[in-house]
């Protein structure tokens, strides 16, 4: 009954505004970054589950990660009816009563004076499959979220479309991720997320690795562009960078894309001889 | 009933006061309301340059938006040249394009022409025809801001709408919020759908002739090509 109550008492729904969709979005940035460094199985992510610990979960058949927010002052281990201990302790048994993967569980608070206090105050209990994080709230801006917390911004370094992004091509990267998240339906994969996230037009999240393939430039198109003098470019994360004159830019759509094919050809057939000429070219 | 307050620089000055209502009142051609949106960025730098102090040596980098570099910054940017700052001034032109979907509102740069500065320390003035969500203005500022050096930052528009300013504040830290001194013409508190009311007389992209929002993307700015045109030549073609 208690856990029933309490999934009905949470399930808002997303709006992409909350504490709770900034933090999946950061959780989804870092398994992004984790499959880049070894290629993996994706997790399942679900929000509002029938749970004790249920603001999210992270499932693998490693492991089920279950995450409890807290964006409050004032926080205790131990007090209420139904204790954060109490919910942490069920919440393995229930876990292991499903036959889900062995479950650890996290609690997720905004202050980090509260996070000092209840990460030494861990109970014994509760103590070999719970951790505490901090992920600060900013008062609902994530853009300054990602101005001021690096964690997130480490990771979201590593999914922008360019390299050495600024600071609001990080927030765009959140941005998407949230978005991916609010349109991919119930208990998606986080592989089918960035999809989604992928799918948001302009494109604004990088193609990974295995995703780019062989990919290659057009020869022509290459052989095209260096004729032109000062223009520099690229397509690391998948997309067509270019810079020259004090001008840079990225295309809003990624190089497999069928648009990339016509902006190759296009500039193939019109063959410019100086940046002012393939700038026009621009879509 | 129009339900707009004037600040102290347009009660301060007819001429300024006039220009904003005018942009306002959708009766102005597309030469017109260049024009004064020209005049109205002069007006604004006029005031801007009062607060910049002598002893202040900064490079000063103007951040507009690409519809607004012809009109609104070049205004701001010939009221600098004449004030001696000119070779003190950089400009950082950002196209932007605009995401809207599930509560989530992004302002993505699809490119950027911008000077790099020689001093340490940066003062910037942005520059945007109108301020009301401030999703523009504030990605914008902080990909200006990304690079660390910023002093002083003058955000500077004709129009704004009521809680602009604290929308734009709250997005920043603190210690980078409270820099920010703004510089405005007039407030407007009423909305339709998007559009500010009286706000500038609609779409900020057909009234200064550039298309929709597509296609005012696919413009270079003359201000653009004419200081680019005056740039050091670079390196040699290169892939990175």
């Amino acid at each position: 009954m208690y856990a029933t109550n309490k999934v009905r008492g949470g399930s808002n729904g997303r709006k992409g505004t909350r504490y709770e969709d900034f933090f999946a979005g950061f959780r989804v940035a870092q398994v992004a970054v984790d499959q880049l460094r070894n290629l993996g199985e994706w997790p399942v992510i679900e929000d509002q589950v029938f749970a004790f610990v249920d603001d999210l979960v992270l499932t693998t058949s490693a492991k089920s990660h279950y995450h409890q927010l807290k964006n409050v002052a004032d926080l205790s281990w131990t007090s209420g009816v139904h204790s954060l201990e109490v919910d942490f302790q069920y919440q393995v048994a229930l876990s292991a009563q499903r036959n889900e993967s062995p479950a650890i569980t996290t609690l997720i608070v905004s202050k980090p004076e509260v996070f000092d206090g209840m990460l030494a105050g861990i109970p014994a209990a509760i103590k070999p499959h719970s951790t505490v994080e901090h992920f600060p709230y900013c008062d609902g801006s994530f853009n300054r979220l990602v101005i001021e917390f690096q964690p997130l911004r480490a990771s979201l370094e590593q999914l922008t479309r360019i390299e050495n992004p600024t600071d609001d091509d990080l927030a765009n990267v959140l941005g998407v991720l949230m978005i991916g998240l609010m349109q991919s339906g119930q208990a998606p994969t986080v592989e089918a997320v960035l999809q989604k996230a992928q799918s948001v037009s302009p494109s604004l999240l990088r193609l990974f690795p295995w995703q780019i393939g062989g990919f290659q430039l057009h020869p022509e198109f290459v052989n095209i562009l260096a004729k032109i003098p000062n223009l520099i470019y690229g397509t690391s994360r998948g997309f067509f960078t270019w810079s020259a004159l004090s001008t840079s830019g990225v295309l809003q759509f990624n190089c497999l894309s069928p648009e990339f094919m016509r902006f190759q050809d296009r500039v193939i057939s019109v063959a410019p001889l100086s940046f002012d000429e393939f700038e026009e070219l621009l879509p | 009933m129009i339900n707009r307050k004037y600040t102290k620089i347009s009660i301060d000055d007819d001429e300024a006061r006039n220009l904003v209502d005018e942009i306002s009142n959708k009766t102005a051609n597309v030469g017109r309301y260049r024009q004064i949106m020209v005049e109205i960025g002069r007006k604004l730098a006029h005031q801007i340059v009062l607060d910049i102090s002598a002893d202040d040596k900064n490079d000063i980098c103007v951040v507009c938006t690409v519809e607004d570099a012809d009109y609104l910054a070049r205004g701001v940017i010939d009221v600098l040249a004449g004030a001696g700052l000119g070779a003190r001034t950089k400009l950082l032109c950002l196209w932007n394009e605009k995401i809207r979907e599930d509560g989530v509102s992004l302002s993505p740069v699809l490119r950027q022409y911008k000077e790099e500065s020689t001093t340490n320390k940066v003062d910037y003035i942005v520059v945007k025809s109108i301020i009301s969500g401030a999703c523009v203005v504030k990605t914008n500022l902080t990909r200006a801001l990304s690079s660390n050096n910023y002093d002083h930052v003058f955000v500077a528009s004709p129009v704004m709408l009521q809680g602009a300013q604290d929308r734009l504040a709250r997005e920043f830290p603190s210690e980078i919020s409270s820099r920010f001194d703004y510089y405005w013409l007039a407030t407007d508190s009423d909305k339709q759908g998007d559009e500010v009311l009286p706000g500038i007389g609609g779409s900020v992209y057909e009234r200064l002739g550039l298309g929709d929002e597509r296609q005012k993307n696919t413009i270079v700015p003359a201000i653009v090509k004419e200081r680019r045109n005056r740039l050091p030549a670079v390196a040699e073609t290169a892939q990175i």
